[in-house]
């Protein structure tokens, strides 16, 4: 049929296929800025247009409803050929346009709001964004864009404070600056992944298992392969025999490779069984349900108890090998291996025994824990445990692959473009320089896409058919077949003295890995490497003990496995305070790190390899905890007007690393171009997190010049030199750390080579803004020495190249409050106040670091009080929406949220900067849990904490 | 899938359409219909987003609200109770209030719909093209599928309140109630209404709990929560205990009812 309609002030008719989605067919007419993030149910919001001026979702809706309508999309609000529109250029500015993926949907929402309401209360920009889901920075920075934005539709030059300055000497470092890819996100340019695809594209599907653990007896895709438009069928009797982990780490992985692009046997509902690859999606489909099989039902195991028990069912009964390190009864052990189980090929020893379900295990210790605890006054053992969370970004796995030449092209959404290039080519068996990998805008990653999860299968799909082929995950398969945080079960022990002096501390921490070992090993390691070095004793041990199983597979996720941890030493301490009858905050400054403290716990918790001790060079806990002491007023009861609602506050320290120091390197160069002006070559991933705004100011301070003038291209394996990638909070220590070197190998070349142009020594120069090298007797701008250098008389082309390494450790840190309030009747929490006081170092983009915190702490507070991954007793998982996972929106913002950059400079970070995001995941789990008890009475060790767990507790209900 | 959008420009012209094709749909906003979750196949579908049903006016002492009316023009009338306004609002999302219709909502979503029980507690009629008024539970019962113009509810001295139980803001509702009652002149609560929803696919009237309600003047919990614990319908499910559904249930009840007897006070 034919629709009549309005597209953004232009009339336009368009045929329709009367079924055809209107997301689907606006995004087929240009309109890429109408997004899909949740499979059209209205959630997430990215599909947001105008329908007669009203915001709707387009996802809701089929093509045929705009006939005699008006439709306005993000693409109205400006182009790339007209200036930014108010609330975009206000957006921005405020700090909330990370990842992206649906910042154009923000655009709208804000932008009708303020046409309808030119100044809108703070409850009605929280009912304008209610159709927003924004996991990357969460919604406390809206409230600024709204306020900048209005002031902007008045004098488009206005401007405001959005974010706390730092460092006077410094002309952009530490001051809030527009961030490089903002105006293309907000605008909704191509961007990400699903705006590379060509049409005529073949579309992969997968067909997932029923079972959470079972044989694949017969498979026959005979009927797949003979319906018109199906190119390939992949099973496991036809990919490489090859083994991998998705864990996107650095080589030799601590992860074993416990994968096969398909197996015979699947290990959880949901796991590979077949892939099918076709001209259209419907096509795929269609195939998918044309192939036959046969299972042989196994028992599953999903808990730890029945994972560890003795005779329980094996989740990989394979044969296990070593490269190094295997042990001495691994032949023995070897000999009731199923052919049907594969291989598992572990790099080095981890503490695994698969044959026992155990994936990865480490002990350590300091001084003499038992003797830490006789001399204790008072000894505290309590058992906590955390549930399974997922990771959620707006935009899900995606993948394009293609053939360039005899060469493949991904482009991917990912936070290792490198080691996506390793592991495809291991996997599919050619060479690295065969590869090339395309990191596009990542519209969310959080952790999950650190991992390898749809990159090997639609790469071998692309080398074996030399055609384009897409394969992008479903909402529901992103719950299903991504990865997510591990649940554990952690027991924490603690000795003190009578005034709460620590005499000893262990932690016993024993993690559900899920079907596959990526990350077993060092998510649950991280949670005690960056839990109880917060804290002082001369006798600390921890266990670590990993287990197979057949639930939603694990992996990474922002705050890796401090989250969990932090959650267990908290609530610890808090009923050790207790305990002791010493306020918890004394208890805390009596026992915490501060500046100067070596940490010799590390010795023992090395990543995969020996550690070493660290000595702390910078720390803001004091200034952090007297502060948001001062904040939240502590100590001092609150009382509600209603008897049944209890107030209570809670607090944690946290911590974390900048970075894996002996383990990471990040590369880059930066070139002088023919003007003068200057582009980078960061081999860094940006996740949306502003990273490339932090190489583009951290060079233009070093070469005192106009950001303007300076272009970043990052995370091409192909343009850029090699880096790690973005994990482990390592972004702005190497990443940044490698452009801060490279750029200062660029000045002395400029330096040396204007002292040859004006003939004074090197030492008599200096850099003058803007791009100008001055001498005492002449000077020389940066255009002139561009054209200098850029002749065939020259040296060539001035060039920074450098890497980034570092083998001491910065850990930001932290203390975070909270105040809730918590009706007895009905066990419903609510947040009042929650305050995150963080040390960053220098904090480079002091606003979009605060952004990163708002959205962490969202994160975390939805882990706490609502998200969960629920499954049946088979396996399935229940939860495979946002709608029933429970993620948070801007109604659940706690009523008074405030973040505050405590500033420190540290030796090793560039400009004296540490990691900021990661670490503030791990502050809201036990500052609610503790402030819930603060104000009933009740210790809620459980995560989440719902309204059903509070009213057992208060034995309300039974 | 839908193989046929008609789009018709009066009343008439979308009944004489359904009467040539009987397997045809009527389509308002499409949230459900569009929905992914939607289970129900739809192949011809009748647009009404061009037959002016979008009005809100008080006549005869009735507030008549038109079947295309959006549950943000709910939200923003002033000429709609409170109460129909929170149930509107049970819709976290403004983008969808904005798309979702009242005759929608009743032709299509009973399961989460919070409305549903609102406009039952409210004793609402729903007026059809057939020119037929019908009371709503009728309608419901009647699985008509005649065109829904209006829905219509009484001003009385009547008092309703709703109340939902979930987790977040915009996570599934668990659990969700409406209570409407009348006082006496010595202040006993008379012909109360409670419908639920999370009790089965579709609302259902808890008539134990209201007799619970009836000619008392104040109301012991303890009583509700046998009553519930009794029912068979509340079962413990991945998302919470039996206890705790009985135990909630029971307290939004009476707080839904303690609210009707202070509107009414």
């Amino acid at each position: 049929m034919k629709v009549n309609f309005t597209l953004n002030d232009v009339p336009r008719t368009e045929a329709v296929s009367v079924n055809e989605n209107l997301q689907e067919m606006l995004q087929r007419i240009g309109m890429i800025s109408v997004r899909d993030s949740d499979n059209h149910r209205g959630f997430v919001g990215s599909d947001t247009i105008l329908f007669d001026g009203v915001p709707v979702n387009a996802g809701l809706m089929i093509a045929a409803q705009i006939n005699g309508h008006s439709i306005t999309t993000a693409e109205a609000l400006s182009t790339i050929e007209r200036p930014l529109s108010p609330v975009q250029s206000a957006m921005i500015d405020a700090g909330v346009v990370q990842s992206g993926y649906n910042a154009p949907a923000a655009a709208l929402l804000i932008t009708e709001l303020l046409a309808r309401k030119a100044d809108p209360s703070k409850a009605e920009i929280k009912e304008a964004l209610s159709s927003l889901y924004n996991r990357a920075t969460g919604y406390e920075q809206f409230f600024t864009a709204v306020e900048l934005a209005k002031k902007r539709i008045i004098d488009e030059k206005a401007t405001m404070k959005v974010s706390d300055e730092f460092r006077d000497d410094l002309k952009y470092v530490g001051k809030a600056h527009r961030k490089v890819d903002g105006a293309k996100l907000v605008r909704g340019d191509r961007a990400f992944v699903e705006d590379m695809v060509l049409p005529g594209s073949y579309i992969l599907k997968m067909l997932h298992s029923p079972h959470a653990s079972a044989y694949i007896m017969n498979i026959d895709t005979t009927e797949a392969e003979a319906l018109p438009g199906v190119r390939l069928v992949l099973t496991y009797k036809n990919v490489p025999d090859n083994y991998y982990t998705p864990a996107g780490q650095g080589f030799p992985e601590p992860s074993p490779w416990d994968r096969r692009m398909f197996s015979q046997k699947v290990n959880h509902v949901g796991d590979r069984v077949a892939a099918v690859v076709a001209d259209t999606e419907a096509i795929a489909l269609t195939a998918l349900e044309r192939i036959k099989v046969e299972y042989e039902v196994l028992k599953p195991v999903f808990t730890i108890e029945e994972a560890e028990a003795e005779g329980s069912p094996i989740v990989h009964n394979s044969v296990v090998s070593y490269v190094v390190g295997a042990p001495d009864d691994l032949e023995e052990k070897n000999k009731n291996a199923d052919p049907r189980d594969g291989r598992i090929e572990i790099q080095f020893p981890i503490g695994a025994d698969p044959h026992a379900n155990k994936a990865a295990s480490v002990s350590g210790s300091i001084g003499d824990v038992e003797k830490g605890f006789a001399e204790a006054d008072t000894v505290i053992e309590r058992t906590y445990e955390t549930a399974q969370f997922q990771c959620t970004p707006c935009e899900t796995h995606i993948v394009y692959t293609k053939m360039d030449g005899d060469r493949l092209v991904i482009h991917a959404s990912t936070q290792v473009p490198f080691f996506v290039r390793r592991i495809v080519s291991k996997i599919i068996g050619i060479d690295e320089n065969k590869i090339r990998v395309i990191k596009e805008r990542v519209g969310g990653g959080y952790g999950s896409k650190q991992e390898v999860l749809l990159e090997d299968v639609c790469a071998y799909a692309t080398w074996i058919t030399k055609k384009p082929v897409l394969f992008h995950f479903t909402r529901e398969e992103e719950y299903t077949n991504s990865v997510s945080r591990f649940p554990m079960k952690i027991t924490v022990k603690i000795g003190a003295k009578k005034d709460g002096t620590f005499t000893a501390m262990y932690m016993d921490l024993k993690a559900n890995n899920g079907p596959y070992g990526n990350h077993c090993l060092t998510v649950p390691m991280n949670g005690c490497s960056k839990s109880l070095p917060l804290y002082l004793s001369d006798n600390i041990a921890f266990d670590v003990n990993v287990f197979y199983s057949n639930i939603m597979p694990t992996g990474a996720y922002q705050g890796y496995g401090a989250p969990k941890a932090n959650f267990a030493l908290h609530m610890a301490i808090a009923e050790l305070s207790e305990k002791l009858g010493i306020d918890m905050l004394e208890v805390v400054e009596k026992n915490r790190v501060d500046e100067g403290d070596t940490l010799e716990i590390l010795r023992c918790l090395g990543e995969g390899r020996e550690g070493t001790p660290a000595t702390i060079k910078s720390c803001g806990l004091a200034a952090s905890v007297s502060e948001g002491a001062k904040m939240i007023e502590w100590g001092k009861k609150e009382e509600s007007s209603d008897i049944d609602i209890k107030i209570g506050k809670g607090m944690a320290l946290i911590q974390q690393g900048s970075g894996l120091p002996g383990l990471d390197i990040s590369n880059a160069d930066v070139k002088m171009l023919n003007d003068g002006s200057v582009i980078i070559h960061s081999g860094g991933a940006d996740l949306g997190t502003g990273l490339d705004t932090i190489s583009v100011k951290m060079t233009a301070e070093i070469l005192n010049m106009d950001p303007e003038r300076i272009t970043i291209l990052s995370g091409d394996t192909d343009q850029t030199p090699f880096d790690t990638g973005a994990f482990a909070s390592s972004g702005t220590f190497f990443s940044g750390g490698a452009v801060n070197n490279a750029a200062e190998e660029l000045k002395k070349k400029i330096l040396k080579t204007a002292s040859e142009m004006i003939g004074e020594p090197v030492e008599d120069l200096n850099l003058q803004f803007p791009e100008k090298v001055n001498g005492l007797k002449g000077s020389v701008t940066f255009r002139e020495i561009a054209q200098a250098t850029h002749g065939g008389e020259s040296e060539g082309q001035l060039i920074g190249s450098a890497s980034f390494t570092c083998d001491d450790a910065s850990f930001p840190y932290g203390a975070h409050f909270a105040q809730v309030a918590v009706d007895r009747r009905t066990g419903e929490v609510k947040v009042q106040k929650y305050y995150a006081l963080q040390d960053c170092g220098t904090p480079i983009n002091p606003e979009l670091a605060e952004g990163q915190i708002y959205g962490a702490v969202m994160k975390s507070i939805g882990h706490t009080l609502y998200e969960e991954v629920k499954l049946s007793p088979e396996g399935k998982n229940l939860t495979t929406d946002l709608e029933s996972y429970g993620a948070p929106l801007i109604g659940d913002i706690p009523e008074d949220f405030k973040v505050k950059l405590v500033e420190t400079t540290d030796p090793y970070g560039p400009f004296g900067s540490k990691s900021v995001s990661e670490i503030a995941m791990n502050g809201a789990a036990p500052a609610i849990a503790n402030a819930i008890h603060d104000a009933l009475g009740i210790w809620i060790r459980e995560l989440p904490i719902t309204p059903e767990k509070i009213l057992r507790a208060l034995g309300k209900i039974k | 899938m839908i193989r046929s959008y008609k789009q018709p420009q009066t009343i008439e012209e979308a009944v004489a359409l359904k009467k040539e094709q009987p397997d045809a749909d009527y389509f308002a906003g499409g949230t459900c219909i569009n929905h992914a979750d939607c289970t129900q196949t739809y192949t011809h579908v009748i647009s009404l987003d061009k037959l002016g049903l979008d009005s809100i006016e008080i006549v005869d002492g009735v507030v008549r609200i038109g079947s295309m009316t959006t549950f943000q023009n709910l939200v923003d009338s002033p000429l709609i109770m409170p109460v129909v306004k929170d149930a509107a609002r049970a819709i976290y999302s403004r983008n969808v209030r904005n798309m979702a219709t009242i005759g929608g909502n009743l032709a299509s979503c009973w399961t989460h719909s919070a409305m549903i029980p609102a406009l039952t507690a409210l004793k609402s009629v729903i007026e059809l093209s057939t020119k037929e008024d019908l009371p709503i539970e009728e309608f419901l019962d009647s699985q008509s599928e005649a065109l829904i113009t209006a829905v219509k509810i009484p001003l009385s001295n009547r008092a309703c309140s709703v109340k939902r139980v979930r987790r977040s803001s915009g996570s599934k509702t668990l659990l969700s109630f409406a209570v409407s009652l009348e006082l006496s002149e010595d202040g006993m609560c008379i012909d109360p209404i409670v419908i639920a929803t999370g009790f089965a696919e579709v609302p259902v009237r808890l008539s134990e709990i209201e007799t619970l309600l009836t000619k008392r003047k104040e109301h012991s919990v303890f009583e509700f929560d046998l009553a519930f614990r009794a029912m068979k319908e509340l079962s413990t499910d991945e998302h919470s205990s039996k206890a705790y559904k009985t135990y909630i249930s029971a307290r939004t009840v009476v707080a839904c009812a303690e609210q009707c007897k202070e509107v009414l006070a």
